[in-house]
Parts: structure tokens; C-alpha cells; sequence
């Protein structure tokens, strides 16, 4: 078998003790340390804290991103809220102003009517007026006519306007 | 007697023993190719993998894979930002790998038929050594000969300098034997005890479910450990560095 033991450790004791081991031992831990210390120097590390820092970079990015978003919503908002009032106000003057104008409007044309409606009942009234007055002076003419007519027939002689009308009241 | 328990299947300590796979010397070093040698490899490949996999398919938006290389990445990151400051990043490599390393051969050392490499001192001290060295000398560039001001904290009355100095000497040179042996001392008693546990199965039959349990019970707080040593290690590792960077505490 090529598996030796070292001397000492086949003699008994703690192999820790057998001082015969240290030089191989120390050896192959400078070969295998350096080498570990050269991989982890020159490419393990460098790339961790590449990919480390990224990360952080990236997060930062985001958040200042997301604070800058958050700056952007809150100022669109407040336009929004502006504009919403600055609406609801025009939509109160505008309603305001339709309904003084429907009010002059209906105030104006009630005016006209009614002025309307009064002319008309005093030329209705004159006519009235007139027409009883032409009524009487009719009667008065036929009544005058026919006791003229009457008076003739009876008497043959005619009578003069005059003097019937006199008898009229 | 040993010799003879190390043949025996149930000794805890069979599985820390080093085998030479290829025998390989320069000179008069022995550097064979031995298992500890090919779990070192099978763990740098397979953070190797766990990486290379995690950042196949880089996203913002990451997949499974890639959120466990990312975490362990942040996790790190913020271990050395935290203890040390921004002047620790020059230091990330290292302090990853270290972290990476440690935590794939403890976690691979819990395989059956595994090796731990890190239940061996000769690897955990030269990682503690290697870290002390470094500390120190990056500490008398950094700040001269008043990185020598660390064994003399500020605030304490001057005759008490003579007791204080050597105290903190010793605490400081005493680190790396701290560091080394307490990652060490946890993997061999960990998988020590696992070793012994599964024995019991063995010995008591079916009466064997009661250490069976004990046994899952225990391979949990294993991993815990696995990760909590490898993490244990990376902290202090900050924590000199931060000393050799800022000594005045």
C-alpha cells in the first residue's frame, strides 16, 4: 500500500504532536491558501462587489425614481383638483347668469303681455262704447222716422224732425 | 498500547493521523502530498465552486446561490468595517479567505472519512503566526516605535508600569498560541467526541438509538461550532488588526 503514516503517529501520541508532518502540512497550505487568496482578491470579490453595489445603485435609483413619480402624481393632482374647482365655479356662474337672463326674458315678455292685454281691453271697451252710443242714436233715428211715418199716416201731414225729437227724451 | 489503538476502528484520535498519498522532497523538507494536503485542495475547490457558482448568473434580482456568497460576503464586509474601519479594507482579501477557509475545513472535517485539516496545529499556529507577524510589523509601520506605547496603556499611574508592561507583553505574545490553539483544541475534541459516540452505537446494540440520538444532537452543535471557530478566528484577526491600525485605546 503507498498509504504511509507519518512515524511518530504510528508510535502513538496525538498526530497534532508529530512535528515530522508540519513542513508538508505548512506547505500545502501556502500552495492552497495562496491560491485561494488569489481567486478570492482578483475575481471573487471584485465581481461580488459589483454585483453588490448595483444593487444598491439600483435601489437607490428606484426609490428616488418612485419619489420623483410621487412629486409628479401629487402636483398633477393638485391641477386636477384645481381645475375641478375652478369648473364648479364656472358652472355656478354660468348656470347664474342663464337663469338671471330666463328670468328678464320671462319678466320682459310677462310686461308685454300684460300691456297687450290692457290695450286690448280699453279698445275693446271704447268699441263697446261707441257702438252702444251708434246703438241709442239709431233707435233715436228710427223711433223719430217712424212716428214721423206714423203721425203722416195718420194726419197727412208731416210733422217736422224737429219737433219729435223735442218730444223725445 | 497506542499502536495498538491505532489500528482499533472506535480510537477518536485514528482520524487526525496524516498519510502520505505522494511523497514529494525538496531538499531535505518533506513536503509529501498527504491527506491533509488533499482536503486543503478539496476545500480551496470547493469555495472555488461555491463562488464560481454563486456569480455564474449575476442578477439584481440574486438566485439561492448567490444570496449565500453575497451574505457571506456582507457578513465579512461589515466584521471588518465594524472592528476595524474603513482603513481594514485593504485587509478584505485576506480576512475573507481566512473565513472562507477555516469555515469550509471545519464544516468539510465533519464528513465521515473526512480529514479536519484545521484539527491540526501545525496549520491553525501558522495562521496565528502569520497573523501576529503581520499585525506586529503592519503596527511598527503604521505607528513606529509607538505601536511599543500598546504595552503601556494610557491612564495608568507610572509605578505600576513595572507590573503592567510585562502583563501586557506576555498577553500579546500569547496571542497567536490563543488564536491556533483554540480553533485546534475545538476540532479535535468535537470530532473526538463524535468518534467516541458513534462507538457506543456500536457497542450497545440496539440499545444503540439513545448515543444514536446523542450523536445528531451533537453533529449540530458540531456545524454550530464549525462556523462559530471560523468566526471566532475572523473577529480576532479584526480586532489585532484594528489594534495595529488604532493602538491608542
Amino acid at each position: 500500500m503507498s498509504v504511509k503514516s507519518f512515524a511518530a503517529s504510528e508510535g502513538g501520541g496525538l498526530p497534532q504532536m508529530d512535528i515530522s508532518s508540519y513542513s508538508s502540512q505548512i506547505f500545502w497550505l501556502i500552495v492552497t491558501f495562496g491560491i485561494l487568496y488569489i481567486f478570492m482578491w482578483k475575481i471573487a470579490i471584485p465581481q461580488l462587489r459589483t454585483t453588490v453595489e448595483e444593487r444598491k445603485d439600483k435601489i437607490s435609483n428606484d426609490l428616488s425614481d418612485a419619489e420623483q413619480l410621487k412629486i409628479e402624481a401629487q402636483s398633477i393632482l393638485e391641477e386636477y383638483e384645481a381645475k375641478i374647482t375652478s369648473s364648479n365655479i364656472e358652472a355656478i356662474s354660468i348656470f347664474n347668469n342663464t337663469k338671471s337672463d330666463i328670468d328678464k326674458k320671462i319678466d320682459l315678455s310677462k310686461k308685454e303681455t300684460d300691456e297687450k292685454i290692457k290695450k286690448l281691453i280699453e279698445e275693446s271697451q271704447q268699441a263697446i262704447e261707441n257702438k252702444e252710443k251708434n246703438a241709442v242714436n239709431d233707435i233715436r233715428e228710427k223711433t223719430i222716422e217712424t212716428t214721423q211715418s206714423i203721425v203722416e199716416k195718420f194726419i197727412d201731414k208731416k210733422i217736422n224732425e224737429e219737433d219729435i225729437r223735442k218730444h223725445l227724451i | 498500547m497506542a499502536a495498538e489503538k491505532s489500528t482499533n476502528l472506535i480510537d477518536p484520535i485514528h482520524q487526525f493521523v496524516i498519510t502520505r498519498i505522494t511523497d514529494i522532497k525538496i531538499g531535505n523538507v518533506d513536503i509529501s502530498f498527504t491527506n491533509s494536503s488533499q482536503f486543503m485542495v478539496i476545500a480551496t475547490l470547493a469555495i472555488m465552486a461555491f463562488f464560481m457558482l454563486g456569480l455564474s448568473k449575476k442578477s439584481i434580482i440574486p438566485n439561492r446561490f448567490q444570496i449565500m456568497c453575497e451574505l457571506s460576503y456582507e457578513f465579512i464586509a461589515n466584521l471588518l468595517r465594524t472592528n476595524v474601519g474603513d482603513q481594514g479594507k485593504a485587509f478584505f482579501p485576506f480576512v475573507f479567505s481566512l473565513f472562507m477557509f477555516i469555515f469550509f475545513c471545519n464544516l468539510i472535517g465533519l464528513i465521515p472519512y473526512s480529514f479536519t485539516v484545521t484539527s491540526h496545529f501545525a496549520v491553525t499556529f501558522a495562521f496565528a503566526g502569520l497573523i501576529f507577524i503581520g499585525v506586529t510589523t503592519l503596527g511598527f509601520i503604521k505607528n513606529g516605535f509607538g505601536y511599543l506605547r500598546m504595552f503601556y496603556p494610557s491612564g495608568v499611574p507610572i509605578y505600576m508600569a513595572p507590573v503592567i508592561i510585562p502583563i501586557e507583553i506576555i498577553s500579546y505574545l500569547s496571542r497567536p498560541v490563543a488564536l491556533s490553539v483554540r480553533l485546534m483544541a475545538n476540532m479535535l475534541a468535537g470530532h473526538s467526541i463524535i468518534k467516541i459516540f458513534a462507538g457506543f452505537i456500536v457497542m450497545m446494540g440496539f440499545f444503540g438509538v439513545i448515543p444514536l440520538a446523542g450523536l445528531v444532537a451533537i453533529y449540530a452543535l458540531e456545524t454550530f461550532i464549525a462556523f462559530l471557530q471560523a468566526y471566532i478566528f475572523t473577529i480576532l484577526t479584526c480586532i489585532y488588526l484594528n489594534d495595529a491600525l488604532h493602538p491608542h485605546h
